[in-house]
């Protein structure tokens, strides 16, 4: 029970120490490495997810850029083409104007024209009544009523004559 | 009265013939058991999607591991390997009664081997550390009258390790022993998850406990 052999002592000694040799090949190495392995991987996944959410970040950023940029230009357009609108709106109702103007001034020229033609061919008109009458009364016999139905004619169609005129 | 002898398990037959000890035949049963588990166990370990088993195996070594790093400190790092070996060697000895061998822990002879290589590590450590002046400096700590205590220190923390966990061994073989004379069945099995489980786990843990405090110690 107390008696210590030296030999023995040396042989445990050397037992643990190749217990210990064994143990690190066998068991440490293996567990450690794998354990080593398995966070290397991790530490890679998540390095992995940091960069891919960072590229996803820039894509955002960069799409956010592109949507304001966009909308301005849709903006610009916008009031782009609200002002060239405007100005073809006014050129079109100027040309309208002028062209109604100038319709309006042709139709009452030629108003005018016509209305002085028709006078003057009623003038031309009374004037040959006029003298036709003049020539009925002067070839004579005439009694007064044939004075009276001659000078009615005359009136009505004098008469007729400046309606037509008028209208 | 047989049981506390420590016999020789057989001679081997060179240079006169030189005796093998039971304890040191049963650390080669222990050696095996321990490599061989180790190596069924390490088959086949995977990255990714581990099995269960390989869940707790890993669980097992990387809480061993992280015990013992706890107990020894940042810089003593490189002896936790050492420390878990003898922990898990001293744990397995001290059960292995449970099996019917007598346990390499009972046996003089080895604690005083585990208490030695303990010295002879915790020294080691501290000149690793210090560099021989330093380590030789140390021993004037932290006053200059400590001196001699100190120095006798390198045979008392030895000495303290090896005969604690002899006596623990011993004691509670001794008893086991007793109790088995008196009653052969059943009560045993009760003291025996005491003495020899709980126990024989608690000593194992004392000794790499206080090694590991002891090489802190040094190397800071």
């Amino acid at each position: 029970m107390l008696n210590v052999s030296p030999l023995n002592l040396l042989f445990t000694v050397l037992n643990l120490l190749i217990l210990l040799a064994l143990m690190k090949r066998f068991l440490y190495k293996p567990v450690l490495n794998i354990i080593a392995k398995r966070q290397e991987l991790i530490d890679s996944r998540f390095a992995e997810a940091d960069a891919v959410k960072k590229e996803a970040e820039q894509l955002k950023e960069q799409y956010e850029a592109c949507m304001s940029g966009a909308k301005e230009e849709q903006e610009r357009t916008v009031k782009e083409a609200k002002i060239r609108a405007r100005a073809e709106y006014d050129r079109i109702v100027a040309e309208a104007d002028r062209q109604a103007g100038q319709i309006v001034e042709k139709a009452r020229k030629t108003g005018a024209a016509e209305r002085t033609k028709a006078v003057k061919e009623a003038e031309a008109e009374i004037t040959k009544l006029a003298v036709e009458a003049a020539a009925k009364i002067a070839a004579g016999s005439l009694s007064g009523q044939n004075d009276r139905v001659s000078y009615d004619e005359f009136l009505k169609k004098a008469g007729e004559m400046s309606e037509t005129d008028s209208r | 009265m047989e049981e506390l002898n420590c016999e020789t398990a057989f001679t081997i037959p060179l240079f006169g013939g030189i005796d093998i000890s039971e304890s040191v035949a049963v650390t080669w049963i222990i050696m095996a058991v321990l490599v061989l588990a180790s190596v069924l166990l390490t088959r086949h370990l995977k990255v990714e999607n581990p099995g269960k088993g390989q869940l707790m195996l890993e669980m097992a070594v990387s809480s061993l591991h992280d015990m013992v790093g706890e107990m020894v400190g940042e810089k003593g790092r490189q002896y936790i390997p050492y420390l878990v070996t003898v922990l898990v060697y001293i744990g397995v000895a001290n059960i292995i009664g449970l099996f019917g061998f007598k346990p390499p822990t009972k046996d003089l002879t080895v604690t005083i081997a585990l208490a030695v290589m303990s010295i002879i590590l915790i020294e080691y450590s501290g000149i690793h550390a210090r560099g021989t002046k330093g380590w030789i400096k140390s021993f004037a700590e932290p006053v200059a009258i400590m001196t001699p205590f100190n120095i006798l220190e390198l045979v008392i923390k030895p000495l303290s390790l090896c005969m604690r966990l002899f006596g623990n061994v011993l004691g509670a073989f001794v008893i086991m022993e007793l109790i088995k004379q008196v009653v052969p069945a059943v009560i045993p099995a009760a003291f025996s998850l005491y003495f020899d489980i709980f126990d024989g786990l608690i000593q194992a843990y004392v000794f790499v406990f206080l090694t590991s405090l002891f090489i802190k110690e040094a190397v800071e």
